[in-house]
């Protein structure tokens, strides 16, 4: 199994290699291979631009290569982790803004994860195991508001309640925006770019304090939408469970209900919920953008937003492989799950 | 019912743990907020350090000012910091440059100019860093002897050498957004003696931007060191009314430690030319996140993430042209906020002083009935200050590209826009007064020119000869379709382009669309929403048709307006092939003179031709809250709006908490 699980793991990463490339070539080619209105030159353009300053922009950023060329000398420059600049973050190393944005969308998305997952499997198993009785309806309520109502608005009644009226009614108040508090920019050690874990890696109470009262707002607001995801997904796949004959079988070898749900049933049903929580994982790693502008969580999808409003190919280029590297590694993870939680799924 | 009971006690224990999590997650966050303090934002600052941080580049994501002194003292009151909430942020603080909104914003806090205007006059100019000038008969020498006692935030003392420096350092930038941009003019030999030969993005310099260009442009003596350390000459290649007031724009010709800039300079490794501390046609990656003036307030420190900026008031501010000493409000912390709700509920609930609302939040704050019947400002809050409307110096317009390129950058077969009935057809299509009282909520005064209202050379009383009229729309629409060859059985289509977001320019397209569409004569206008990037790119590849856009004045003057519209030469009237000769010769003309009136009249008399063309639509000059869409607390005093700061955004010096 150890041997067999190793070589899979190594066959799925060099198969992700190539994804990437393939990735990478279409994204390219997409970015800047075509005829269109708004060409990769554009960042870099001022309404004052005639055309000859708009080749001198070419010349300078290699955009008046042949497509393939300048596809190798993407290449790299990425392989040596030379991702350009982005002009519209004033100039700014690409890599540096996404080295800098990265870690707080991934704290925001791990952190809301975390906390769905608490909740949303509870919820699914309460409603599973009572079926169309009050809890199940309140379950499944809970769960359709989840992820019916737009992020935005859930967003924006978390704000109103906990910064705007509980400040009326003088009540303490949870920061409507932003990651951490001011004063703490500049003046504090950077050690994985995650505050939280900076924070308690270094020992600094109040950084921890502000870190985590900022994070509240945003991480309820996206943990709320996934909590319905996930409730439903292990909901219908409990109940399903539920009626195969081999819980009968556990049930009338007199197991006790809770090994019968937690050892056997939830084994069974957490698959599906394994698979849509491992993509709605690697779609919010991927940024949330909606979370990030309401609540000006300077993440990596608002960067991507900004990248993407202003024709920086170079971003948008690191931005599609990192994406395509989570979703690649989570899908193995997932796919590794698997084989432990059911015996019948072989890697090959 | 064993099985039953059996699952009512799995439910129990999965209701339990829920409620257990819920109670622990509540219990936490109330810990939590019972220990940040009420006014809690993500930007309450306390630091005493300045200097402890790093670059972006890095990593990190934050940088610190030049203050000099090691720390600033702490313990300031809630009521010396004022907190101000904007959509977006600053990207660079180099005063050589004009980015975004932001950050020239946070620039004319930090720098100043030689000149400059006070409260609410946008026309007397004031002399600040400068402190009189003289000028020769021929208006092409300019001498101003500087004020004495003047330092930068890094210590080092203002003089003639500093001026000259700053000037040569945006000159050489040569970029489309750096103060090169107004001094290098329209011909040899520059507007600044020898500019006009150097600059390659408005010149007739070579791009290699080579030591023996920048030699030639530096011994052409155009900025040079006086009689005395503390004087400073322009040599003028041509003599240009509007001269000094370049000078008092806030976009540009900010004056920067000359010792500071040098510090931390290294020469360039390219083979481009250079002055010790400048290097040409590079940007300056270390002064666009470092900051050196000798404005009322320093850079005390920018998240590059968030990109939110706290200014310290400094301390040995010489006071400006009226002595008034250090500015009243010793922390200002400006906040990006991206959500409009969310700057709306904290200016409310008094999280944040001072907030940039949009128009479409003004209600918010303002009864919305007396509004639309009286038009008069009342404030439904009393903790909330509504200032204004004001002009906004900016006029938004119906553009036509008169030469229309395909993607590829050949000319397109359609050429619809040179049919002067079209145009018209077009004009008498949108119902002006309709989209000012209602798309802009009122916010606004129906244009008839490309001059706003509060410009020095506007005039109200010129004829626009088109007016909201679908009977004389149809009859234009039918000649141009004879003319251009589209009817029923051979239809063309017109893309209409305004950005996303933009309701009033939403409103303009889907108004003359409708219109034109509903007439069946085989022209369809599709209106298309696209990023400001997108249209700008658009305007400037020439493949746009027809288009929704703004200008603002960059002066007071606003000629430049006048200029980039009526020559053909430079800016929009170049991107679209604009082609009057008349109107660029009048437009010439105008720029030229020395007389106000004369000014005012050959203005006058080319916006009259233009409109007689319909060659533009002019459709409305916003009026605006506060300085640019801003309204404050009413703990904020002090504020007077100044439409020649239109660029340059809010003085926070001005300011006080009471």
């Amino acid at each position: 199994m150890r041997v067999n699980l190793f070589s899979y793991v190594l066959k799925r990463l060099l198969l992700l290699v190539f994804v990437l490339f393939g990735i990478s070539i279409i994204v390219f080619v997409l970015s800047r291979g075509f005829p269109t209105k708004y060409p990769a030159w554009l960042q870099y353009v001022t309404a004052t631009a005639n055309p000859d300053q708009i080749e001198t922009i070419k010349v300078q950023h290699g955009l008046n290569l042949p497509l393939y060329e300048q596809y190798f000398y993407w290449l790299k420059d990425a392989l040596t982790n030379n991702w350009g600049i982005s002009h519209w973050a004033g100039d700014q190393s690409t890599f540096s803004i996404f080295q800098t944005r990265f870690p707080l969308t991934v704290e925001l998305a791990v952190s809301a994860m975390i906390l769905a997952i608490i909740l949303g499997i509870p919820l699914g198993i309460i409603s599973a195991t009572r079926p169309n009785k009050l809890p199940d309806h309140a379950s499944r309520i809970a769960a359709l508001i989840g992820y019916s109502l737009p992020a935005f608005w859930i967003g924006f009644l978390f704000q109103l309640l906990f910064s705007y009226y509980f400040k009326l009614w003088n009540l303490p108040t949870l920061p409507s925006s932003g990651y951490v508090d001011g004063h703490f920019i500049g003046n504090v050690k950077v050690i994985s770019g995650i505050p939280i874990l900076d924070a308690v890696l270094t020992g600094n109470i109040p950084y921890f304090e502000s870190s985590v009262t900022h994070l509240i707002l945003p991480m309820l607001t996206l943990s709320f939408i996934l909590m319905g995801f996930l409730a439903r997904t292990v909901r219908s796949s409990m109940v399903d469970v539920l009626t195969q004959d081999y819980i009968l079988l556990a049930r009338s070898k007199g197991l006790t209900e809770r090994v019968v749900i937690y050892r056997h049933a939830l084994k069974n049903a957490i698959i599906p919920t394994l698979t849509i929580g491992g993509v709605l994982f690697g779609y919010i790693v991927g940024g949330t953008v909606v979370i990030e502008l309401v609540f000006s969580w300077p993440g990596v999808g608002w960067a991507a937003l900004q990248a993407a409003t202003n024709n920086d190919t170079n971003f948008l280029m690191l931005y599609s492989i990192v994406a395509a590297v989570i979703v690649g590694i989570v899908s193995l993870v997932i796919d590794v799950a698997y084989s432990f939680l059911d015996p019948r799924i072989k890697l090959i | 019912m064993y099985f039953s009971k059996k699952r009512q006690a799995i439910s129990r224990v999965a209701i339990t743990v829920i409620v257990i999590v819920i109670l622990v997650v509540a219990a936490g966050a109330a810990y939590f907020a019972l220990s940040s303090k009420p006014t809690s934002t993500s930007s309450s600052t306390t630091s005493s350090s300045i200097t402890s941080s790093v670059t972006s580049s890095s990593g990190s994501s934050s940088v610190a000012s030049s203050q000099s002194s090691s720390s600033v003292t702490t313990g300031q009151s809630s009521s010396s910091k004022l907190v101000y909430e904007r959509a977006s942020g600053p990207t660079s603080m180099d005063p050589a440059y004009w980015i975004n909104a932001a950050s020239r914003e946070i620039e004319f806090n930090i720098y100043e100019n030689l000149l400059g205007y006070l409260g609410n006059d946008s026309k007397t100019l004031v002399p600040f860093l400068a402190q009189n000038y003289t000028s020769s008969t021929d208006d092409l020498t300019f001498t101003f002897n500087l004020r004495q006692g003047v330092t930068f935030s890094d210590g080092t003392p203002l003089n003639a050498s500093a001026v000259v420096f700053s000037f040569y350092r945006g000159i050489l930038a040569d970029s489309g957004t750096s103060t090169a941009n107004y001094f290098v003019g329209t011909r040899a030999p520059g507007l600044i003696n020898g500019t006009y030969a150097f600059s390659h993005t408005f010149g007739k310099g070579s791009a290699n931007y080579t030591q023996a260009q920048v030699d030639a442009l530096i011994n052409s003596h155009g900025i040079v060191v006086g009689a005395n350390p503390y004087q400073v000459v322009f040599h003028l290649g041509y003599a240009d009314p509007l001269f000094v007031r370049y000078l008092a724009y806030e976009s540009c010709c900010s004056i920067v430690s000359q010792t500071f800039v040098t510090s931390h300079w290294t020469p360039p490794t390219n083979g481009h030319g250079y002055i010790t501390g400048a290097s040409a046609g590079m940007a300056d990656p270390y002064m666009s996140n470092h900051t050196a003036g000798t404005g009322p307030y320093f850079l005390k420190s920018w998240d590059t993430a968030t990109g939110n900026v706290v200014l310290n008031a400094n301390p040995t501010y010489w006071g400006g042209p009226n002595n008034t000493g250090p500015a009243h409000i010793q922390e200002v912390d400006i906040n990006v906020v991206t959500s409009n709700s969310a700057r709306v509920l904290d200016l409310q609930s008094g999280t944040s002083q001072i907030g940039d609302i949009s128009t479409s939040d003004y209600f918010s704050f303002l009864d919305k009935t007396t509004w639309l019947s009286s038009q008069k400002i009342v404030s439904t809050s009393p903790s909330t200050s509504v200032f204004g409307p004001y002009p906004s110096g900016v006029m938004w317009y119906v553009g036509m590209n008169f030469q229309i390129r395909n993607p590829d950058g050949s000319i397109a077969s359609f050429q619809p826009w040179q049919n002067k009935n079209l145009r018209f057809a077009m004009a008498d299509a949108l119902n002006l007064t309709d989209i000012v009282r209602n798309a802009a909520a009122g916010f606004g005064e129906v244009a008839d020119g490309p001059l706003p209202v509060g410009t020095v050379y506007y005039n109200s009383s010129i004829p626009t000869y088109y007016g909201y009229n679908l009977a004389q729309s149809k009859s234009n629409l039918t000649a141009a379709a004879s003319a251009l060859g589209f009817s029923a059985s051979n239809p063309k289509t017109i893309t209409f382009i305004y950005m996303t977001g933009d309701n009033i320019g939403q409103a303009v397209a889907t108004e003359i669309s409708t219109n034109i569409n509903n007439m069946n004569l085989g022209l369809t206008i599709n209106a298309v929403a696209q990023t400001a990037q997108q249209e700008v790119g658009a305007v400037v590849a020439g493949t746009v048709s027809l288009f929704w856009l703004q200008f603002s004045a960059g002066t007071p003057a606003a000629i430049d307006m006048l200029i980039a519209f009526g020559t053909g030469t430079t800016n929009i009237g170049a991107f679209i092939h604009y082609n009057n000769s008349a109107v660029k010769s009048l437009v010439l003309q105008a720029a030229s003179s020395t007389d106000p009136q004369m000014t005012t009249q050959l203005a006058s008399q080319a916006i009259s031709l233009m409109n007689q063309g319909a060659e533009y639509i002019w459709v409305y000059y916003p009026t605006t809250l506060g300085q640019s869409g801003q309204i404050f607390s009413s703990s904020v005093k002090g504020f007077q709006q100044n439409v020649a700061f239109t660029n340059a955004g809010l003085s926070f010096y001005q300011l006080s908490l009471g």
